[in-house]
């Protein structure tokens, strides 16, 4: 059976996407060892080609859905810390088509703003799991109410991260894709019917909303964790300075005061980069550690 | 500001900067405990090593356990899943501490997080 990585990019005006899928796709390649392969639009891959040359030989396959309907793109606030924000064109819903679009029987799909330092993920190859996700990711901050990640709103669901996760082509998982869709381009009524104030559409909440249907309407059964853990700093905290291929430091949020921070350092774990302004000042350092 | 404020509001960051990396070495270590065979995973603790250490003192050479995910796995070779196993505990505890007592012994915000 073959084995990959999907990652989704699609730039907009000012974020580039597919950059951050390239250095994303760098650190998979030399972690995990697999093909990585994305999916994105002809404009992102143009401009990608223009600033890595390589980046044909780093993807294993570059998949175009410039066909993509414009009912799936959506404004986005892009936070650059706490005291920064535009508000931009998010294209992020194709996630749900992952089942179709992946060119392996076995898939981890991770954001493009997902880096993988250390190798714990190779794991769900031999797995006997044929779909992972996880519930709980860990805040780079102590300080962090998390609760905004624990449900996907005060009154509803659990949340699930689909940030990353891993699924192996069969009926079942086919099935869970299909209801992602549905759910998708019936969003205005499931919102409703799972009370969630956030107008934007996630794909958090199509992955949780529909692992809760599948599940028989139920929150008792818990999906399957990925092997590694991940940490996430937020939009609204900054990436300071990358030491090496492995190790970052962080501003983080100081709790009850806006707009200043505390330093974190990470080693050796996977981290979800949400600023992605952040992750594009610093993609050449990052990309000249990985050398 | 009052001197003595002064110097408790940096402490303050020290400490908060320093149980903040307390809270990831953590997690790095948890990760580490992190066990797999045949496709299943196990979380390694005193208790899985206790059972399977009392399992193998009875010449009990295979058993059926089940995984962090609730499924049962067979081990058909408990001898060395305890040889892996303990091997795997004491490297983790081992890494923890050593990173611990190197995070100790910084007294500085700077030395905590920004040199390498």
């Amino acid at each position: 059976m073959s084995e990959g990585i999907l990652i989704f990019a699609h730039n907009n005006s000012e974020i580039d996407y597919a950059e951050l899928a390239y250095i994303s796709a760098r650190y998979v390649k030399k972690n995990l060892n697999k093909p990585v392969s994305l999916i994105t639009d002809s404009g992102s891959r143009e401009w990608m080609y223009k600033k890595y040359p390589d980046s044909v030989e780093v993807f294993d396959q570059i998949i175009l859905t410039d066909n993509v309907s414009l009912s799936l793109y959506q404004k986005k606030r892009y936070y650059d810390g706490a005291l920064s924000h535009k508000l931009l064109t998010f294209n992020n819903l194709l996630r749900s088509k992952s089942y179709e679009l992946t060119p392996y029987d076995k898939t981890l799909v991770i954001d493009c703003d997902l880096l993988i330092v250390n190798d714990r993920l190779k794991y769900i190859w031999e797995s006997n799991e044929d779909f992972m996700i996880s519930k709980q990711h860990h805040s780079i901050s102590s300080e962090f109410d998390d609760s905004e990640f624990r449900r996907i709103s005060d009154y509803s669901v659990d949340f699930v991260w689909a940030t990353a996760f891993y699924f192996v082509k069969n009926e079942k998982n086919n099935t869970f894709f299909e209801l992602c869709k549905h759910i998708v381009e019936n969003y205005d009524f499931y919102r409703f019917v799972y009370r969630i104030d956030n107008p934007l559409m996630r794909n958090d909440y199509v992955f949780s909303i529909a692992l809760h249907i599948l599940n028989g309407f139920s929150n008792e059964i818990q999906p399957v964790k990925l092997p590694a853990d991940i940490i996430y700093s937020l939009d609204r905290e900054d990436l300071y300075k990358v030491h090496d291929s492995k190790t970052f430091v962080f501003l983080t949020n100081k709790k009850n005061y806006l707009g200043e921070y505390i330093l974190a350092k990470t080693h050796n774990q996977n981290v979800h980069i949400m600023n992605k302004y952040a992750f594009g000042r610093n993609a050449d350092r990052l990309l000249e550690v990985i050398l | 500001m009052d001197e003595r404020l002064e110097k408790a509001i940096s402490v303050a960051n020290l400490m908060v900067t320093f149980n903040n990396q307390r809270k990831l070495l953590k997690q790095e270590y948890k990760e580490q405990l992190l066990f797999h065979v045949n496709g299943y995973r196990f979380t390694i603790n005193l208790n899985l090593i206790n059972f399977i250490a009392f399992l193998t003192s009875r010449s009990i050479s295979e058993t059926v356990l089940i995984d962090d995910n609730e499924n049962p796995c067979l081990i058909s070779d408990l001898n060395s899943f305890l040889d892996e196993i303990m091997d795997q505990y004491f490297q983790a505890n081992n890494d923890y501490y050593s990173k611990y007592l190197e995070l100790k012994n910084k007294r500085s915000v700077t030395k905590l997080t920004l040199e390498s």
